[in-house]
């Protein structure tokens, strides 16, 4: 018995320390992971797609060992943001392909209602801005601070107002451009 | 741009993100995600270890001096090459002729003469080890 307790402490010390999350990373884990889960869901509208994406995020985090010592947090906010904005950008291409390319059938009302919905307009718009923008603007919608914003996104604080106003702009030039005043 | 511009701007924007739901009801399982995460780091793991074993495979035989030896001589075929430079004279045989003498080396690299087989049947085989047929 106690040569077996031996055995398995001796392998557990030469256990090889990467291959497996250290406490530290498991605490940002079950810190974050909620919140980036619910961010990207935010984003994308889909629970199951947001946990697959959130867990990407990590896997990232985890291969990026400079980071873990930073900002764990604004750097995790920031690849989530991108992340979602992305699958957001690939969806959109890929409904509006599948509703209008030759040879489908007409869209139904249904399909053509989901398109107008208010939420839907947004993503739709953020998909199709610059994804600096739609990063500031979400990040922002988050309730982050100008100098969360700067410190995360690696800007000058002084110059955030004005990118954040260029930001609204275009979404605003956009929104109007697809969808009119409302 | 006035202020009461930016403003009016900077809400109505609020306005429209504040339509995505902030999914506060929903509660993320975290500690599912991090059985997840553990899955996709082997499995990461091994795609690596793969990698690099197939790398390995690849150039170690390449940079060792006798198995580079080996694959240059498969490559090439050179035991066969030395066969064709006497297959002129042997096509130009005719029955009841002696044979001319030929040296070449042997698959394990050892040299052999055809005279050493002198009084003994010997047969000639000509094929080629790039022709897959050949192998059966």
């Amino acid at each position: 018995m106690g040569t077996q307790i031996l055995r398995a402490e001796t392998e557990a010390a030469h256990r090889p320390k990467e291959a497996e999350p250290t406490l530290e990373f498991e605490e940002i884990f079950q810190s974050q992971y909620p919140r980036i889960a619910r961010l990207m869901a935010r984003v994308i509208r889909d629970w199951a797609r947001a946990e697959e994406l959130s867990v990407e995020v990590f896997l990232k985090f985890w291969r990026s060992p400079a980071v873990r010592v930073g900002n764990a947090p604004g750097w995790l906010h920031r690849v989530a943001v991108r992340g979602a904005l992305d699958e957001l950008r690939r969806r959109t291409r890929s409904r509006y392909e599948s509703l209008f390319r030759l040879g489908h059938s007409t869209p139904t009302p249904e399909e053509l209602r989901g398109l107008s919905e208010g939420q839907e307009r947004v993503r739709n718009v953020l998909a199709v801005i610059d994804r600096r923008d739609a990063e500031l603007l979400l990040l922002r919608s988050q309730g982050w601070s100008y100098s969360e914003l700067a410190s995360t996104l690696g800007l000058n604080p002084v110059s955030i107002g004005t990118l954040l106003l260029r930001a609204q702009q275009a979404f605003g030039k956009e929104y109007m451009t697809c969808y009119g005043k409302h | 741009m006035e202020n009461t511009e930016k403003k009016n701007l900077s809400d109505w924007v609020d306005e429209r993100l504040a339509q995505l739901p902030q999914q506060e009801e929903w509660q993320p399982d975290a500690a599912r995600a991090l059985r997840r995460f553990r899955q996709a780091r082997r499995t990461q793991n091994a795609r690596v270890l793969q990698t690099v074993a197939a790398i390995a495979a690849c150039v170690l035989p390449a940079a060792l001096p006798k198995s580079r030896r080996m694959i240059q001589r498969l490559w090439t075929g050179s035991h066969v090459v030395n066969i064709g430079q006497v297959s002129a004279d042997v096509r130009a045989l005719k029955d009841g002729q002696i044979a001319p003498d030929f040296a070449l080396k042997n698959a394990q690299g050892a040299g052999l003469r055809l005279s050493t087989y002198r009084g003994k049947v010997v047969l000639l085989n000509f094929w080629g080890n790039l022709v897959p047929r050949m192998h059966d």
